[in-house]
């Protein structure tokens, strides 16, 4: 059998990942799963035995025998991570340990500045690091849109998102291509590549839409307009949230679902209702109907009670610390 | 590096070990076998000439090697000779969850690198000892 466990750890006890998540850092993973491990301590003497042969007082005749080879005092004990728990905690790491990419002024390719450049990583540089399963990591860095530029790993902000979302649309409308049917992926991120955006966005982007795993099939790919319609409304939601004072943070709903509407393919427009986005946002400002996005929301029951502020590691958390902030 | 490998079988097919004196419900491919007790046993320092110690003798006084293995009435009753004059009295528990054990790979070469753990065997079954021991006659 081949190797399909590893014992993996965040890089060091600070950059623990989990507020809820106390004690040992260490988890196990599969390919799939990740799992807490604690040590239980044990007051009784365990002893692991072999079998081995007694040699008898006259030196000649053996009996079989066990021998006690090691005594342990503790044993690890497995728990099953949440998924949804190891979900929010593997996006909360991405955010924090990848530079963002704010858009096409942010210098992905010529980054010479040794200061600046010790903290780029590659995906699997950021994936040793992270005590998560492959799966788990995967599933978390296609749904942030994270890309890779020579070696070095980004996380696309919501109005990065938005901008190369418009580009992928307006080159489509341009050059005729239906994203509502499959289209082929290579021309059209040739097409979008004019705006300026890193290929490798754009395929994160397409990957994230795509209808199916198998989106590469013959280079062509369709989007899920399930998908796709939700996120456009996720991204414009993320992207009210982002900038500016707590005060001007937001955006009335009209006014947000008209930026919805157009950011979405003419067909896909209908399907866009406040229904997709339940449990996604939070009301910045009650009296003047705005609303943003609220991403530390994990009851979907309750829209007040926002969990506590994490504790940990919170300098790069840019526009949603500013909103917690700004709520006090 | 945060990240280490834990194999799932062993690097090295187990060697042919010595006859298993065990039940067959405690033998592992292995052979390797877990033994609990609630206190700790005193031992003579090991003297080089002589590295293992003998502490007594392992006793499944109701199993019969050829019983059905239905039956497991025989499980409830296991002494533990220790010395010549003590007797614990314990029996045979499934774990309540399986237990790896685990130990680091031997790479079969002398090289500094990290290969990791490795699980050499997982054990479903113990014998534990919770009772006081009770003096014997020898």
């Amino acid at each position: 059998m081949s190797e399909s466990l590893w014992l993996k750890s965040a890089e060091t006890p600070n950059a623990n990942v989990g507020s809820k998540q106390s004690g040992s850092s260490t988890v196990l993973c599969t390919n799939d799963h990740t799992y807490q491990l604690r040590q239980v301590q044990s007051s009784n003497s365990v002893f692991i035995l072999l079998p081995s042969e007694n040699i008898l007082e006259d030196n000649q005749t053996t009996t079989p025998s066990l021998s006690a080879i090691s005594q342990c005092t503790a044993t690890l004990e497995l728990i099953p991570s949440d998924p949804a728990e190891s979900f929010t905690m593997a996006s909360q790491l991405l955010k924090r340990s990848l530079p963002s990419y704010k858009g096409t002024d942010t210098d992905v390719g010529l980054g010479t500045n040794i200061t600046i450049s010790r903290k780029y990583k590659d995906k699997n540089a950021i994936f040793q690091d992270a005590p998560f399963s492959t799966e788990e990591f995967d599933k978390t860095w296609n749904e942030l849109c994270a890309f890779e530029v020579l070696d070095r790993a980004w996380v696309p902000t919501p109005s990065a998102l938005a901008l190369a979302w418009k580009s992928i649309l307006s080159a489509a409308t341009v050059r005729g291509v239906n994203l509502e049917k499959s289209f082929d992926l290579k021309s059209l991120v040739e097409m979008v590549g004019n705006d300026g955006f890193p290929e490798a966005l754009i395929i994160a982007v397409v990957i994230r839409l795509a209808s199916d795993t198998d989106y590469l099939k013959d280079d062509y790919v369709s989007l899920d307009r399930d998908k796709t319609v939700q996120w456009v409304g996720i991204v414009c939601l993320q992207k009210a949230g982002e900038s500016g004072q707590a005060s001007t943070k937001g955006i009335t709903k009209s006014g947000f679902l008209a930026q919805w509407h157009d950011l979405l393919p003419e067909g896909w427009r209908k399907h866009a209702s406040m229904d997709l986005l339940k449990t996604k946002f939070s009301h910045s400002d009650p009296s003047k109907g705005k609303i943003i996005f609220g991403e530390d929301i994990y009851d979907p029951t309750s829209l007040e009670t926002l969990p506590s502020a994490d504790t940990g590691g919170k300098t790069n958390r840019k526009w949603h610390d500013k909103f917690k902030m700004g709520r006090k | 590096m945060p990240t280490i490998p834990l194999h799932t079988s062993p690097a090295q097919a187990a060697v042919t070990n010595p006859t298993n004196p065990l039940p067959q419900l405690l033998q592992t491919p292995s052979g390797l076998a877990i033994l609990e007790i609630q206190g700790s046993i005193n031992l003579p320092a090991a003297s080089p000439s002589s590295p293992t110690i003998s502490i007594g003798r392992l006793v499944f006084p109701d199993h019969t090697a050829g019983g059905s293995p239905e039956n497991k009435s025989w499980m409830k009753r296991v002494h533990l000779y220790v010395g010549q004059h003590q007797r614990l009295t314990g029996e045979v528990k499934k774990l309540p969850n399986p237990v790896a054990v685990i130990r680091k790979r031997d790479s079969g070469e002398a090289t500094a690198e990290v290969v990791g753990l490795e699980i050499a065997e997982i054990v479903y079954y113990k014998v534990i000892f919770s009772s006081r021991p009770e003096p014997v006659g020898t």
